[in-house]
């Protein structure tokens, strides 16, 4: 009889597993997920390579370089924190692993130190180097497939943004440059270098 | 007779963490059993003094995999209490509320693997089932499943709304339900209490002189709760000390299964009592100076030592988990018992050896 029960419970009862490639689980909204970058925003302040517990930000503002190293991280959230921009946010999308080591990079809109105020031609020529190395590696990582569906659009879009960028580099890259020196304030410097480029254009 | 050397672990299907044993045996009888640890150390204590004080937090949070927050708990306190922050009302409740959650799914995560140590597999898989609901707690409401990261020092990151408590605590009465009818299985059943009442004494003398701590302590008889010390909101909240007589695995297993109800009516009473207000005071400076600090972990006592010299970075941080504690008791309990129950009675002291080794 107390058998009985039990039997019938389990029987009429719900599963308890979901089956899962047909059901997929709902994340909650607060779950810290894969990230999202809106990468135009960002200022290279450095905050978030700075506060990273892990130090696997790496930031370098005279190329314009921002690197991850994917592997270290804990998904602690601690960038989307201190980001002033906003530019890293943390979606409820889940995180599948990854394999082997990988680094997610972008070029954002170089923001050279005072020292190299008086950067002439061949310093740009030396960024666009840079730049495209870099835009190599993205563009390697996506072709082996290192990063899945959501991550690669926001991806791609970066890589086309920077695209974009790199044909009008060339015109607008060496203005900005020289108006440097006029509008380095930290917080709107990617504006004002635009701005300035445009300004100088006209 | 001859004795024969037995090796226990590190890699042994009942254990979760890598403890190595060496057991010497006359026939199927222990006689001795010799530790051998070192297989996770990871460093962390010398991390410690190579990141700020704020980094410092998430790292300690992995010291242990189960109760992370409460080791980042811990931490912030040891810093909060040095720079002398006044930690919002609101945000010791939080972090309670998220302790108490920590400890009762560590606590059902282990009688989840005793019930498999002795082949009770149903059992295992069903108290499981009741943990994934405060898993499902943890990620809705602090964004990961056990590696909650909620704790900053001065406070919290992140706020429970009106609807998140609500639901919490109607998963807690859902899952109090579910549980009440698993604990009569467990406690009564024919087999589970072969297995372990008068297996593993040790004796309330034991216990005192070997310094065991947490559930192996209170199992001897000692009402003893680092929680008694009233750090955080714990002043506010009623609860005694959950202690059994015995000594033996079945205490040690009944005190456990009855905290995770004893968790659950802390979190209810918490949530009951929480005040509105800040989540985090605001930190500015560097710590100075030295401190000790101790809480409850699920496995037992849990301490810090905070050394700073107002630098960027900490001098010291040592830090006592309770699983070192509980390794001489578990070292006198062993000699005497038959072979086959080895992995239970190690089990009991409920070993977490990446918390030992850090
Ligand atoms: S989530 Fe944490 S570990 Fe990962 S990059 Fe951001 S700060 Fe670093
Ligand atoms: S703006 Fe945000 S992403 Fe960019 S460097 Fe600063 S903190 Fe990092």
């Amino acid at each position: 009889m107390f058998m009985a029960k039990t039997i019938i419970n389990n029987l009429l009862h719900k599963y308890s597993t979901r089956l899962h490639p047909v059901e997929q689980r709902i994340l909650p909204d607060g779950f810290r997920g894969r990230f999202k970058f809106v990468i135009d925003k960002c200022i290279l302040c450095k905050q978030c390579a700075i506060k990273c517990p892990t130090q696997v930000i790496h930031i370098d503002p005279e190329v314009g370089l921002w690197e991850r190293q994917v592997m270290g991280c804990l998904y602690c959230g601690v960038c989307e924190d201190v980001c002033p921009t906003g530019c890293i946010t943390m979606t409820n999308v889940y995180r599948p692993p990854i394999t082997e080591p990988a680094f997610l990079r972008f070029n954002v809109k170089p923001r050279p130190a005072k020292k190299a105020k008086s950067g002439a031609g061949a310093d740009v020529q030396e960024n666009g180097a840079v730049l495209e190395a870099i835009e190599e590696k993205v563009l390697e990582r996506d072709a082996a497939g290192l990063s899945p569906s959501k991550m690669k659009t926001v991806e791609e879009q970066a890589v086309q943004k920077a695209d974009a960028e790199k044909q009008a580099a060339p015109a607008k890259e060496t203005p900005a440059k020289k108006s440097m020196s006029v509008t380095l304030k930290p917080k709107s410097a990617a504006d004002a270098g635009k701005k300035g480029g445009s300004a100088k254009k006209k | 007779m001859t004795r024969s050397i037995i090796p226990f672990g590190p890699q042994h299907p009942v254990l979760p963490e890598p403890l190595h044993l060496k057991l010497a045996l006359e026939d199927e009888t222990v006689v001795e059993a010799v530790p051998a640890l070192g297989y996770v150390h990871r460093g962390l204590e010398g991390l410690a003094t190579r990141r700020d004080y704020s980094q410092m937090v998430y790292v300690v949070e992995r010291v242990c995999g189960i109760c992370s927050c409460i080791h980042a708990m811990c931490y912030c306190n040891c810093i909060e209490k040095l720079m002398s922050i006044e930690v919002p009302r609101r945000a010791q409740f939080l972090r309670v509320i998220w302790s108490e959650l920590h400890r009762a799914h560590s606590h059902l995560l282990w009688l989840g693997l005793f019930a498999d140590s002795f082949g009770f597999e149903s059992l295992f898989m069903a108290l499981w089932r009741v943990r994934e609901r405060v898993m499902d707690i943890n990620e809705a409401t602090a964004g990961n499943r056990v590696i909650v990261s909620t704790n900053i020092i001065g406070g919290v990151r992140r706020d429970l709304s009106r609807e998140q408590m609500n639901s919490i605590l109607k998963d807690i009465a859902i899952m109090e339900k579910e549980l009440k009818n698993l604990y009569d299985t467990m406690m009564n059943d024919y087999s589970v209490k072969k297995r372990t009442v008068g297996k593993g004494v040790l004796s309330k003398e034991q216990a005192h002189a070997l310094g065991a701590a947490g559930p192996t302590l209170r199992g001897s008889g000692w009402a003893q709760d680092a929680r008694q010390l009233a750090y955080e909101a714990f002043d506010e909240l009623n609860f005694a000390p959950v202690v059994e007589t015995d000594g033996d695995c079945y205490s040690r297993t009944k005190v456990r299964f009855r905290e995770v109800f004893q968790s659950f009516d802390l979190v209810r009473q918490a949530i009951g009592k929480i005040p509105e207000g800040e989540l985090a005071a605001k930190v500015k400076g560097n710590p100075e100076g030295e401190i000790t600090f101790r809480v409850e972990q699920p496995r037992g006592e849990l301490f810090y030592y905070v050394r700073c010299d107002g630098s960027n970075f900490p001098e010291r941080v040592r830090i006592r988990t309770p699983t070192f504690a509980n390794i001489p008791p578990l070292l006198a309990i062993l000699p005497g018992a038959q072979l086959a129950d080895v992995p239970v009675i190690t089990l009991t002291i409920d070993p977490c050896i990446s918390c030992t080794e850090r």
